[in-house]
């Protein structure tokens, strides 16, 4: 959690130990995360709502609930991450590593649906 | 002996230690639960239709924990945004209502959802035995399941038991533990049902049944005990524990792992906002490092908060 108002939070942070800021003006560098709490409850109450259509019959198409209701988890993901974890002004030490277990995930998920597109019908044991 | 870097950054990382540390961490549980997901979306296409519950878990409660769960990072963020402020008053009262906030999340889980499917019977009828029990299951005739492109309904649900009017609640606990223990002994072949859940107890051919309702439904007493034979059902009958089914054993799994987090972040929170060395009295002594404490174990709950947002859809919903 970087501050979003400076790129040395520590250094900005034994700045401030020497003076004491007026109550309540975090709240001021803060109106950004309620619009994002706000934005997450509203996504939350969408995500049910849309759970209860029948996306698979709407589009003729077998999972398309699935893939929905994916898609907004994903952006409710993304809004964490950019904003309350920082991770849009976030430096390349920490993006690199994320990214490797980003594809590392893929590649797990992309293996489950090679396994089902092309499933194991039976085996070589001789007893089988 | 001091360790190097807990406030200043690296020059080579251009990160203070805490911050690369957390992030490395968060990667690897990235990797855990990814592993888990991944496991259950295979196991999940691989099951026949009529395997894969829906419905099972009550949304409006998994809905409640959702908001708890946000409501705790975007408190976590302001505590931390006030203590860098140097306003110690309102870091304590943020970082307490996000611990709280972990606490409720964990109390309903603990109280009220998991105890709800301990006391739930499940059974699975062996395809062959499906029409022993067609009247709760409604999948044949013209206005059955099958006809309507269904999967066939083969799961009878419900309470073993329920309180009779004029009964103590002692006399019923006493006949609810007597049908439990009935369950696992092998010289009783038989299971006696008191109350069905909706779908299997009230007109189990109703296209009402074919989705998941947002509110839960209630269980239908039955003016006659339903017997189900134990040589008709698949192994695995009994409360809904992870042995039921799939289904339940990966929400036990993922569900009890995401919570160990959250009891984790709790455990955390609650040490630094007590006023002893490594916690709260930082705030005179070392301010800094307290502001790089609270930013890492904020880090970490919102990757606990991160896991939540596909457990619920994955889970409750869908």
């Amino acid at each position: 959690m970087s501050d979003p108002h400076s790129s040395a939070p520590a250094a900005e942070s034994q700045a401030h130990a020497s003076t004491d800021h007026g109550h309540g003006s975090y709240l001021l560098h803060a109106r950004p995360y309620f619009m994002v709490g706000a934005a997450l409850f509203i996504f939350t109450g969408i995500t049910v709502a849309l759970s209860y259509v029948d996306f698979d019959h709407l589009f003729n198409s077998h999972g398309m609930n699935i893939k929905i209701g994916m898609a907004v988890a994903t952006f409710k993901v993304c809004l964490v991450g950019a904003w309350f974890m920082h991770l849009k002004q976030e430096k390349g030490t920490i993006w690199r590593p994320l990214l490797f277990t980003f594809f590392f995930c893929l590649g797990l998920f992309l293996l489950c649906l090679l396994a089902y597109t092309d499933p194991i019908q039976t085996t070589s044991h001789p007893l089988h | 002996m001091e360790i190097p870097y807990t406030v200043r950054p690296r020059p080579d990382t251009g990160l203070a230690n805490p911050k690369l540390g957390i992030w490395l961490f968060i990667a690897s549980e990235v990797m855990l639960f990814g592993g888990l997901f991944a496991g259950y979306i295979f196991m999940r296409l691989g099951a026949e239709p009529w395997m894969w519950p829906h419905g099972w878990l009550n949304v409006p409660v998994g809905t409640f924990n959702t908001f708890v769960l946000i409501a705790s990072s975007v408190t976590i963020i302001l505590s931390w945004e006030a203590l860098k402020m140097r306003n110690y008053k309102a870091y304590k009262v943020w970082l307490a209502l996000t611990w709280i906030c972990g606490l409720l999340f964990l109390a309903v889980k603990l109280s009220y959802e998991w105890p709800a499917k301990f006391n739930h019977f499940g059974a699975y009828i062996k395809k062959e035995a499906a029409e022993k029990y067609e009247p709760f299951l409604g999948n044949e005739g013209p206005d059955g399941r099958l006809f309507r492109g269904l999967a066939p309904r083969l799961f009878i649900s419900g309470h073993l038991t329920h309180q009779h009017s004029g009964e103590s609640k002692a006399e019923f606990k006493a006949r609810e533990h007597k049908a439990w223990a009935d369950l696992k002994d092998p010289s009783v072949k038989t299971i006696q049902i008191d109350a069905l859940d909706e779908e299997n107890g009230n007109n189990p051919k109703s296209p009402e049944h074919d989705r998941a309702h947002f509110i839960p439904r209630d269980t239908v007493h039955m003016h006659e005990p339903v017997i189900l034979q134990k040589s008709d059902l698949i192994y695995g009958y009994g409360p809904f524990y992870p042995k039921l089914n799939t289904y339940l054993a990966c929400y036990f799994m993922i569900t009890g792992l995401h919570g160990l987090h959250v009891l984790g972040g709790c455990i955390v929170f609650i040490y630094f906002w007590l006023n002893i060395k490594g916690g709260s009295l930082l705030y005179h002594t070392n301010h800094p490092q307290l502001c790089n404490r609270i930013e890492v174990a904020g880090l970490f709950w919102h990757l606990v908060d991160l896991v939540w947002i596909f457990v619920f859809p994955i889970f409750y919903l869908l």
